[in-house]
């Protein structure tokens, strides 16, 4: 029954709130309806409103999720029928892909360089954002122009700021008679460098959120925290990291799940050279599924990738949390 | 006396003091603003060599601002239709790409994010965090067996595939707009409702036109994403004539890898709108990001 008080909308006790207010169900004196029929009558409305985006989830996601867990299990090039093989992808990427534990070492060194520097940068940045300095808006809006701007340009750009012989950092680095770098050709420096693009262009987003959070500490607790003789130094351990330990365990999960997906710089900026040292996991994902097709080995490796960023978003929950039940 | 010398003492530790806050204020400019520049300078770079003839691209000592310089890069980008590059097509694909998802994007989300936040059905909030957790999962996990999905329901390298996918919702809209309909007061539903509205009704009379500053953060959120996304067009569509500015920019690369001049001004052209709609909509940007990082706290 459409007009009911309760359930659907409980605020609305004598209201029709059909969509359709004409199509009022009419009954038998004396029949009553089940609990069941009665509730899904009164929320199918409910649900038409969020059936569009629960229909994407289904069909882009979730039938996806499932089916490429099928398909790792089999043998698959995407001509022939797709043939059932159980684990032994798994097995092989472990036991026998040696590309497989490189792609792995190299992107979680990226991780370890990428993670803690953006960290470092957006909180400095936050820090000072929140110091009621003249000309502030226009730094916010400075650090903010590579974050809409697409890593396929920031890559193409940083490639000729970096290049050998023409590229901006190395005429700085000449006129401060510096030696030049070949950044991107050199094994040594072309995964600092993709790195440190990937800081460049992600810690004004960072450093917003962690802003937002600085800003959300109430002033009373320096106050406090003033009257009891702590320096600004102590304030800031113990007042505000503590207070904006959400926003940093936001922005720490976040940045570790989007490094471990690194992908656009290492493909134009280096094509996983030079050797192997930017050789990044998905770059190597990518050959194997659109390169060469192989289905089920590129969803096997797709699924590795997906349960490392879980645990690792899990792990990193985890022990914030434990940290901060141990810190109050 | 002693109280004379212990006021001296005092008043120089105050000097001290105010010495000291100003240079650490000095110190915080300094760095702020270099750090500013860190971001600004990369792209001041790219419009100059944009700007400049190719001869002086590739010149130590470097010239800033040599003679000639002009919009002839630009014309060469764009008279260059041959080879794969035509910039122009790029742009009128993005462009109806961008309009198709982010139309849907604003529909599907606030029909989504208005449920969430005041209608009451079994399973709400279970079910909104669950499609709030689809927020970890991505691309890349999918991208397998949505290029084999693709290539079933025959979108593979047509424009279907660039648009559909993209017109059904997503978490992160649905997230945010949901937390800016719970700032509406409800008595506004209560009062409609005595009216004799019904939910739709007040969802597009009453709920959307008092959302039109959260709907702008959602549209230029989705037009940024679709404009900048590269590694979808990189993979669903192959044919050229179906290329986005990223796809055509990055083949545009590989083609005249020594015309740093053309290629800065390839990038110029991809960037340029998104600064444009950048400045024009940057409240939005800031309001958006603190409203979706609030999902840290």
């Amino acid at each position: 029954m459409w007009t009911a008080g309760r359930g659907c909308f409980p605020l609305a006790p004598a209201c029709p709130d059909n969509l359709f207010m004409e199509r009022k169900v009419t009954r038998k004196p004396g029949q009553r309806q089940t609990g069941l029929r009665r509730t899904l009558s009164r929320t199918w409305t409910c649900y038409l409103f969020i059936a569009p985006n629960m229909l994407g989830v289904l069909v882009f996601l979730a039938y996806p999720i499932v089916y490429s867990f099928y398909v790792s299990l089999t043998r698959w090039d995407f001509v022939s029928a797709p043939r059932f093989v159980g684990l032994d992808n798994y097995v092989r990427l472990f036991t026998a892909d040696r590309l497989f534990w490189v792609s792995m070492r190299v992107t979680v060194t990226y991780v370890l360089m990428y993670v803690p520097a953006v960290l470092v940068a957006a909180l400095i940045l936050a820090l000072a954002m929140n110091q009621k300095l003249r000309g502030i808006k226009f730094v916010r809006t400075a650090i903010f122009v590579p974050v809409v701007t697409s890593m396929v340009a920031v890559a193409i750009v940083w490639v000729w700021l970096l290049s050998k012989d023409f590229g901006l950092i190395n005429i700085v680095l000449r006129a401060v008679g510096l030696p030049g770098v070949g950044w991107l050709t050199n094994q040594k420096t072309a995964l600092p460098a993709i790195a440190a693009v990937g800081v460049w262009k992600s810690m004004g987003y960072n450093a917003i959120i962690l802003f937002a959070a600085l800003q959300s500490v109430p002033r009373l607790l320096y106050e406090a925290a003033e009257i009891d003789g702590a320096n600004s130094w102590h304030k800031f351990w113990n007042v505000t990291i503590p207070m904006i330990a959400p926003a940093i365990v936001f922005v720490t999960v976040t940045s570790v799940i989007g490094a471990f997906q690194v992908f656009d710089q290492a493909f134009i900026m280096t094509g996983g050279g030079p050797g192997d040292a930017t050789y990044v996991y998905n770059f190597y994902f990518f050959r194997q599924a659109f390169g060469q097709l192989k289905m089920g080995y590129a969803s096997a490796m797709s699924y590795i990738l997906f349960l490392i960023m879980f645990a690792s978003a899990i792990v990193q929950l985890r022990l914030t949390r434990e940290a901060a039940a141990a810190a109050f | 006396m002693a109280l004379m010398r212990s006021a001296r003492s005092a008043a120089r530790t105050r000097h001290a003091q105010r010495l000291g806050r100003a240079l650490s204020r000095a110190l915080l400019y300094i760095f702020v603003f270099c750090v500013a520049l860190t971001s600004l300078v990369p792209f001041l770079w790219m419009l100059d060599t944009a700007f400049k003839p190719g001869r002086y691209s590739m010149v130590y000592p470097p010239v800033i601002f040599p003679p000639g310089m002009g919009l002839q890069n630009f014309r060469e980008v764009l008279t260059q239709t041959a080879q794969k590059t035509n910039f122009l097509l790029y742009f009128r694909n993005t462009i109806w790409y961008s309009f198709w998802v982010v139309l849907g994007q604003l529909v599907t989300c606030s029909l989504a994010g208005y449920a969430f936040a005041r209608l009451e059905f079994p399973g709400r909030d279970r079910v909104f965090y669950l499609y709030l957790g689809t927020m970890m999962l991505s691309i890349w996990v999918t991208i397998v067996p949505l290029f084999i999905e693709m290539h079933t329901f025959g979108w593979y390298n047509t424009m279907w595939c660039m648009t559909v996918p993209g017109m059904f919702g997503s978490a992160f809209g649905t997230f945010m707009l949901r937390q800016f309909f719970m700032t509406l007061p409800r008595e506004l539903d209560d009062a409609a409702l005595i009216d004799g509205a019904n939910r739709l009704q007040i969802y597009y009379r009453i709920v959307l036109p008092l959302s039109k500053s959260a709907l702008s953060v959602l549209a230029v959120f989705t037009l940024l994403s679709v404009w900048n996304d590269f590694v979808w067009p990189l993979i669903m569509i192959p044919d050229p004539r179906l290329w986005t500015l990223t796809r055509g920019l990055q083949q545009f690369v590989g083609v005249y890898y020594t015309r740093w001049e053309l290629i800065m001004a390839a990038s110029t052209m991809a960037v340029v709108p998104i600064f444009v709609v950048f400045f024009l909509a940057q409240r939005y940007f800031v309001e958006g990001i603190a409203l979706t990082g609030l999902a840290g706290r």
